[in-house]
Parts: structure tokens; C-alpha cells; sequence
């Protein structure tokens, strides 16, 4: 590894610890979300990130072409799934299934469900077939079938996947959300992130300078990191946001009323606690192994945004800077810089340059209010799930 | 590599003025432990029981925010945060547990064919017996907290001695335990409810969980649902919410000194509290 990548690593692993202990997050399942789109302000990119499968590692830059993502992993499974119609009710009712169904095609509810179904053959039974009575839940059973509901909602779906929060959810929320400050010592803060979920993995690899600036701000990089950084941050506002996949029709919310319910957490329950034939078609490609396996698509989901706004990050360099230097850093700022490498004036985003007479710097993010940007994200693995 | 250390602790809870001492070992990171015993301790549930929310969980805006709670199913394992996850839901889960459950003979009222008949005509629309206007009405007769806490870590690296202390100063203006189960029974007073069909059969539920050998569920899928690994050994039953206060952490060691500062001015979720399933069966 670079000597530069080797540094920024290490700020990268200390930006973790301090926001993990600075907003109250848990270590087994805080990723840092990095790059120049942290800002989120559709339903659409929001439900987009949490479709997304986290990589495992402490920090991730979000891709929106990313093809891993929950929603066509869910589709697999689906499709994998044995769709075998329950006998229980043909096994209970013997010789008398076949006069049942003669009577049902000719006594047919105008709404079918549970209900219907259940009162017409308690009915019939009580005059044809006492002793069968208590066949009606195998009947009923149909009706809650998981593997045809579940494959009815994902199709109604029509490819268009909601979440269950909007961002104007998110919005509420984060007008809502608390006050947060903390600060960050280079030279005393801990860089380890073994313990992590991740186990110390990182994901992406920047300069301080510059979201993948192809080496030019290495050396200022390094000079900073070496010397040692100071940084405060505050929050005006910070909110976890959690949501799932959308499972109950919600008439009420103008955004999702135009969407379908599509996820069925039965069907994810049977494929991820039964392993064999009687579940998973043996003959489909997707099978548990590779879906959750050690090297299956789906070891762990997204569940929560932790989203900020109004923030100030005050960022101090020891490190004296030479001119050429304060000049590249100077162009540097109007471009974006870590850690949330937004162009200045875009988003918001003000950055605010000083160099002392002894060459060192101050450097200062200002994101204002109204601009939310995502600090990263919460995963959860699918053996905490299911 | 995670690093053991000696724990001393002196507590101060206030207005209670109580004292605890205790000596423990726990891991690096403790700040977050220590708050969760301490705020446990103080709402007197079991700390077991009572999983931290990471971060700030500002409350939704209505009931359906309530349920989605509510209805999100966590594992009740060791782990002291709560997990946030919807992606696992007891409607589902009981729908599935209905599903898989033998058609047999009836011996009471309580029948899989009337369970499936409410959970069918509910249509996929799942309700808690509680909403927003009683979380908030609650909330806003809730006593308050106050809680000072303390405690100094030392470790021992050869001839070098660590020193750690970490010191939490909570106030609330109202803290409330509110607590929630699926709606069984139809409710016309609450304005949320009216409209919301009963869904959950908590007896079916329980004859299920109670019979291992067979009888509801084949022993497979009893393991499946309710065994160790299952998919529905851990219930919401509380929401621990807070409304108006401030939170600081200061964490003190040899070389440094650093200040984490909370401020709440709208109701926060903190916490939840889990049940596993046989304790909030035994409750419903």
C-alpha cells in the first residue's frame, strides 16, 4: 500500500472510531459512507441505498450501478423457492374431496378468501360431512400460502421497488434529530478497526485532497496526516433512519400510495432457515449456498441511514505548507475535500481556507442546514435478521 | 485485537442517590455498554432485555411509524444494540407459523381456521393496539430523569498503567415505557383503530410455541421458528422514548480528554425492549 493510502487509511479508521463513540453507534454494524454523493434528497436514491448490499468494509463510496442489491437477490430467491400446493386439506378430506370440489364449483362465493371459503364448507360439512369438519384450515391454508403471496406481491410490483420511508420521512426526521458534537486527535485516537464487523477492510482509498485525484495531492496528503490533524465536528442535526423493504400497502403516504407492496419476510424466513429440497428447487441455478453462504450475494442488508445536517467540520493541520502548496491546497477546496468531497458552492457546501504565518492551516466544511448528507449507513447480517 | 480491562465503577444516580461498586472485566469501547447498563438499571428492566438504538432515533409522525416498530422482529441474542432491521416482520413470521401448522381436530375456540380467517381478512394491514396519540399522551405525563454516572477503567501494560474514565450526565424531561402488542380485538375508540382489522391470535400463537412434538408445528419447523437459530425467538414489546434533554459523555485518559454532547428537543426512541417468546407470550 501507498504511503498515502496507508495515511489516509489511518484518518479514515479514526473518522470511524470518533463518529462510532461521537454518535452513539455500534461498531458491529456502522459502515462510513464516502464520495462526492453522500447527499440524498429523492425517495428514489434513498430506497436505492438501502437496496444496495454493503461490501464488508468499514467505509464504502455508494454506486448506483452497483448490480448486488437486495431487491434481485429477493427476486432469485423467489424464483427458487418450491411453489409445492399444500395437500393437507385433499390428505384430511379422503373420499370426500371430490364431492367438496363438485359443490364448490357449484356454490362458488362471489369473493373468495379465507372467510368466504370457510363458512360455505362449514356449511356443507354440517350436513354432508360432520366428521370432516375440521378440514377447514386446509382449506383456509391456501389463501396464506407464503410462497404465492409472495410471488403475487414481487410480479404486481412491476420492477418498481419501494421502501417503506419516503424522504420526506427522512426530512421529518432529521428536523427533528439532536445536536451532536465531538472532536478528533490524529496523534491519540485510535486507528485500530479490527474488532469491527468489517475486521479493519476498507473499501475506498482517497487523498484528503481529493475523492480519487490520481496522486497529485499525495505529497500534501501525507504531509498532513504525518504532522498530525485536529478536527471538530458538529451536527445541527443527526438522525438514524431506519426502513424496510416495502411489505404493507400504505394508502396514507402520497408517495408510496402510487406503489405496490412487493416483500414477504415468510418467504425469506423458510429460504434462510431451510436448507434443502423440500424448499429450494434443486433444479434453479440460486440455491442457499450461494445466496447465503460464506460467499453467497446476501450475507447482510443495509437498515438504517445515519444522516447529518447543518454541519461544521473544522478540520487543523500542524504541518507547515509551503506556497505552491497553499496554492494547491487553496484549488483543492474549491473542488471538494474530504470528508465529504463536495464541490464548494454545490449542496450547500462552503469551504473555508486560512493559513497561518507559520504555514499551517484551518480548514473549514460548512454544509448548511436543509442539505442532508448520509455519514454512512447501519448493516445488519442476515443471521440477525432471520 | 480486542483488549481486556479492569473496570472499577462508582455510580451516582440522582435524585436516588444510589451507589454501586462493582469490579468487572469488559472489552475496549465501553462507553456505549455503560450507558446501556446504567439507563437499564435506572428504567429497571432487565439489561438483558433492553437493546440501545445507535444514534438518534427521532419518532415518525403517526401510527404506522409505531407499528413498523413494533412489527420489526429482533434477536434477542447478547448483543446490547438494537437492531434496526425491518426485514423480518412478526406478521409475516405468524403467517408463516399459521402456514406450516398440522390441520387437526379442534378442541377448543381457539382454532388455525380462525386464526387464518382473521389474519386473512386483515389484507395485509397489521395494526398495534396502540397509536401515536397514546405514545403521545404518555409521553407528555411521564416523570423525568436524571442520571449522573462514573466510572474509571485501568489497565495494566507492563511497567505502564492506562488510565480510562468515563463520566455520562443525562437529563430528560419525560422518559415513557410504552408498551404495545398486536391488535386482537377490535378497537372503535382510538381514531387509528377503528378502521384496522384484528389480525393476532395470541392463543394460536402460544399452542404452537407449546407443542414441539408435533402436534401444531413438525419438530423441523417448531426448530425453524422458535428454536435457537429461528426467525422468531425475540419480540418488541416496549419502546423506550425520550423527550427534551441532553446527554454528555466525557471520556477522560492518560494523554486526552474528549466531550460528546447530545441534545434532544423532540421525542427520541433510545431504546426497545425485547422479550424472547415464551416471556411475551407469558405476558400477552
Amino acid at each position: 500500500m501507498s504511503q498515502v493510502n496507508e495515511a489516509m487509511q489511518t484518518l479514515t479508521a479514526q473518522w470511524y472510531n470518533a463518529l462510532v463513540t461521537g454518535l452513539g453507534l455500534s461498531d458491529q454494524s456502522f459502515q462510513l459512507y464516502q464520495g462526492p454523493n453522500t447527499m440524498v434528497d429523492t425517495s428514489q436514491l434513498m430506497w436505492n441505498i438501502f437496496n444496495a448490499v454493503p461490501p464488508k468494509a468499514v467505509n464504502n463510496y455508494y454506486d448506483p450501478t452497483q448490480a448486488n442489491n437486495f431487491t434481485g437477490v429477493y427476486g432469485l430467491i423467489l424464483d427458487a423457492l418450491v411453489a409445492n400446493p399444500d395437500t393437507s386439506f385433499k390428505n384430511c378430506m379422503g373420499d370426500y374431496y371430490d364431492v367438496w370440489q363438485a359443490y364448490l364449483k357449484a356454490n362458488k362465493p362471489e369473493k373468495l378468501n379465507a372467510k368466504t371459503i370457510s363458512s360455505l364448507f362449514n356449511d356443507w360439512a354440517m350436513v354432508n360431512a360432520p366428521e370432516k369438519a375440521s378440514c377447514v384450515a386446509g382449506l383456509t391454508k391456501a389463501y396464506i400460502n407464503p410462497v404465492n403471496v409472495a410471488n403475487l406481491m414481487y410480479l404486481t410490483a412491476d420492477n418498481s421497488y419501494a421502501w417503506n420511508k419516503t424522504i420526506e420521512n427522512l426530512e421529518k426526521a432529521l428536523k427533528s434529530g439532536a445536536y451532536k458534537e465531538f472532536t478528533l486527535n490524529s496523534t491519540t485516537e485510535s486507528s485500530n478497526t479490527e474488532h469491527t464487523w468489517a475486521g479493519g477492510r476498507a473499501s475506498v482509498f482517497f487523498d484528503l485532497f481529493s475523492f480519487g485525484g490520481g496522486g497529485s495531492y499525495d505529497k500534501v496528503t501525507t504531509k498532513a496526516t504525518s504532522a498530525g490533524i485536529e478536527i471538530s465536528a458538529t451536527f445541527g442535526s443527526v438522525t438514524t433512519f431506519a426502513a424496510g423493504p416495502y411489505t404493507q400497502y400504505d394508502a396514507q403516504d402520497p408517495t408510496l400510495c402510487d406503489y405496490s407492496a412487493w416483500y414477504n419476510s415468510a418467504v425469506m424466513a423458510l429460504a434462510y432457515t431451510t436448507k434443502g429440497p423440500k424448499v429450494w428447487n434443486p433444479e434453479k441455478p440460486s440455491n442457499w449456498d450461494n445466496i447465503f453462504g460464506d460467499k453467497g450475494t446476501l450475507q447482510r442488508m443495509a437498515t438504517a441511514l445515519v444522516v447529518g445536517d447543518d454541519i461544521t467540520i473544522k478540520m487543523k493541520s500542524k504541518a507547515d505548507y509551503s506556497s505552491s502548496e497553499q496554492t494547491q491546497i487553496r484549488a483543492a477546496a474549491k473542488l471538494g475535500f474530504w470528508p465529504f468531497f463536495r464541490a464548494s458552492g454545490g449542496g450547500g457546501t462552503d469551504y473555508d481556507v486560512q493559513f497561518k504565518d507559520d504555514g499551517t492551516f484551518e480548514c473549514t466544511t460548512i454544509i448548511k442546514r436543509g442539505n442532508p448528507q448520509i455519514l454512512g449507513i447501519l448493516q445488519t447480517p442476515m443471521a440477525n435478521v432471520f | 485485537m480486542k483488549i481486556k480491562i479492569a473496570v472499577f465503577l462508582v455510580v451516582l444516580l440522582i435524585p436516588s442517590s444510589e451507589t454501586v461498586t462493582a469490579q468487572t472485566v469488559v472489552d475496549e469501547y465501553p462507553v456505549s455498554l455503560f450507558w446501556q447498563m446504567k439507563l437499564s438499571g435506572q428504567l429497571h428492566i432487565d439489561p438483558a432485555e433492553f437493546k440501545l438504538c445507535q444514534g438518534v432515533h427521532t419518532i415518525g409522525e403517526n401510527s404506522r411509524w409505531i407499528w413498523s416498530v413494533f412489527n420489526s422482529i429482533t434477536t434477542p441474542e447478547n448483543e446490547y444494540w438494537y437492531n434496526p432491521s425491518q426485514h423480518s416482520s412478526l406478521a409475516s413470521s405468524y403467517s408463516l407459523i399459521l402456514y406450516q401448522s398440522q390441520v387437526q381436530a379442534d378442541t377448543d375456540c381457539c382454532t388455525l381456521d380462525n386464526a387464518i380467517q382473521l389474519y386473512d381478512e386483515a389484507q395485509n394491514d397489521y395494526a398495534w393496539d396502540k397509536t401515536y396519540d397514546d405514545l403521545i399522551s404518555e409521553l407528555q405525563v411521564a416523570d423525568s430523569l436524571f442520571m449522573v454516572a462514573d466510572t474509571s477503567f485501568v489497565e495494566q501494560h507492563g511497567a505502564e498503567t492506562f488510565y480510562k474514565r468515563i463520566r455520562i450526565k443525562a437529563h430528560f424531561e419525560h422518559i415513557v415505557i410504552f408498551v404495545s402488542y398486536p391488535l386482537s380485538r377490535v378497537d372503535t375508540l382510538h381514531s387509528d383503530l377503528k378502521n384496522q382489522k384484528p389480525w393476532f391470535s395470541p392463543c394460536f400463537l402460544l399452542r404452537a410455541y407449546k407443542n414441539s412434538d408435533n402436534t401444531v408445528l413438525s419438530p423441523d419447523n417448531w426448530e425453524s421458528a422458535f428454536g435457537v437459530s429461528g426467525y422468531l425467538t425475540g419480540i418488541t414489546r416496549a419502546l423506550i422514548i425520550v423527550d427534551k434533554g441532553q446527554i454528555e459523555v466525557g471520556v477522560f485518559t492518560n494523554d486526552d480528554e474528549a466531550y460528546y454532547i447530545t441534545k434532544i428537543t423532540t421525542p427520541v426512541m433510545l431504546g426497545v425492549q425485547i422479550f424472547d417468546i415464551n416471556r411475551y407470550l407469558k405476558k400477552q
